[in-house]
């Protein structure tokens, strides 16, 4: 063989060797940016569905209006970057109405590769998905003794007291008006008094859910003047769900109560105010259908539930 | 002075000898960015998946003991090589530890690891390298 043909075929070696190392490094390169953009758009687009469902769901409480929701979904993912409309990218959204609202936002685009399409791989689909879930609880865990009128309340729900005021008792089985409490043990007989300082205590927890419309009045509500400074011992400064009733002491749905202080002096009182909020861990929605849980009450669910 | 052929050939070797030694190094220092930025990259989007779907699922006993968590734990130790059983933590918001059950309202608190063995000679001493990330997420 010729010095000049050993030449070429080296050549040719190499050709080959560079072709290769640089293969290699164009995948483990690949590797780094490729795969750090898909897990950085993966992360964006998490983000784009949750706040998608979650603004979704709200909405859909407000308006209870699929289309409006889905425009809503469709509309916060855009604000985040993708774009229903664009190619290459979808924005699924499906709600369920069959406890609370339920919204799901899948959104599928896909992330083109700058690296590794040279080993054939030019683009990743990157799918996520989020579920918010919103409503007005049926439920409430750790409920106060505390029946409170709906009259506190104004009629679009939000409360009239949300600084402190005295709410009295005036001896009704239900609240007589918009600042007057009844007491309850959430039992349907008669109020007994060492039952309800048991739930003022902690000893009792209440875990109830409720349906709109229940009767929850009891009898025989009376002053209870040893249960004030219970509250004012065991509850001062804590925020507790509790019962609203209408007129006739049918339940209307769960408020939230911050207690600040309790007297049972001459004037007999509890002092406190309502909460205006959303996600308190107390509240929950758990058997209701979106169109049949209960009023909304200056507090009610939205948070992220897949 | 003219170099005879075997001469010229031996000088080629010696040539190619440091010139392979400074090719390799530089080809397995790329291989080795790419392997490190991919674990660093991926043991980070493990802490932030950990903690999305513990904040929706956080499990009726231990925090992160949840099946989705675990689901989510499993597919991460496919992705990413070395990953390490994370940590779960109930924190405020301010990042103080609750001893109490995690509940709505409490933030989880994930944090994962993996560890990084260079493949370059030079750096292979120092290893192995741990990479680890912390990600929160509000209980839901």
């Amino acid at each position: 063989m010729s010095s000049a043909t050993r030449r070429h075929d080296a050549e040719g070696q190499i050709l080959a060797l560079f072709a290769l190392g640089l293969l290699v490094l164009v995948a483990f390169a690949g590797l780094a940016i490729d795969a750090g953009g898909t897990f950085a758009q993966r992360r964006d687009q998490q983000t784009a569905a949750d706040l998608a469902s979650l603004a979704a769901a709200n909405d859909w409480l407000i308006n209870q209006d699929d289309e409006v929701a889905i425009a809503r979904a469709r509309s916060v993912a855009l604000q985040n970057g993708f774009d229903d409309a664009a190619p290459d990218t979808a924005v699924d959204v499906s709600i369920d109405t069959v406890n609370g609202v339920v919204v799901t936002v899948g959104i599928h685009a896909v992330h083109p590769n700058a690296f590794l399409g040279a080993i054939g791989m030019a683009s990743w689909q990157v799918s996520t998905s989020a579920s918010a879930l919103a409503g007005f609880p049926d439920s409430g865990e750790g409920a106060g003794p505390f029946v409170f009128s709906i009259g506190a309340f104004e009629d679009n729900g939000t409360p009239k007291y949300q600084t402190p005021t005295n709410f009295g008792e005036t001896n009704g089985d239900i609240p007589t008006s918009q600042i007057d409490f009844a007491w309850t043990n959430y039992g349907t007989g008669n109020v007994n008094t060492s039952e309800v300082a048991d739930i003022i205590s902690g000893d009792v927890s209440i875990d109830r859910t409720m349906e709109y419309g229940q009767y929850i009045g009891q009898q025989n509500n009376g002053n209870h003047s040893a249960l004030f400074s219970d509250v004012d011992t065991y509850l001062s400064g804590l925020d507790m769900p509790v019962a609203v009733v209408d007129n006739n002491g049918n339940f209307m749905g769960w408020a939230m109560f911050h207690v600040t202080s309790a007297s049972g002096g001459s004037s007999k009182h509890i002092n406190g105010y309502f909460l205006s909020s959303f996600n308190s861990a107390r509240l929950r929605v758990t058997s209701c259908a979106a169109n049949d849980c209960p009023r909304y009450l200056g507090a009610y669910v939205l948070k992220l539930s897949d | 002075m003219r170099l005879g052929r075997r001469e010229a050939r031996g000088q080629a070797l010696v040539e190619f000898a440091f010139g392979i030694i400074i090719f390799l190094t530089l080809f397995i220092a790329i291989i080795d960015m790419g392997r490190g930025i991919f674990a660093y990259t991926g043991v980070a989007q493990a802490a932030r998946e950990l903690s999305r779907e513990t904040s929706v699922y956080p499990g009726t006993d231990a925090i992160g003991a949840s099946p989705e968590t675990q689901a989510v734990y499993a597919a991460q130790r496919g992705l990413v090589p070395g990953l390490q059983a994370p940590t779960f933590e109930c924190v405020d918001i301010a990042g103080a530890l609750q001893f109490d059950t995690c509940v709505p309202g409490d933030w989880v608190r994930v944090t994962t690891s993996t560890t990084f063995q260079p493949s370059m000679p030079l750096l292979a001493g120092f290893g192995p390298f741990v990479f680890d990330s912390v990600s929160s997420a509000e209980i839901q």
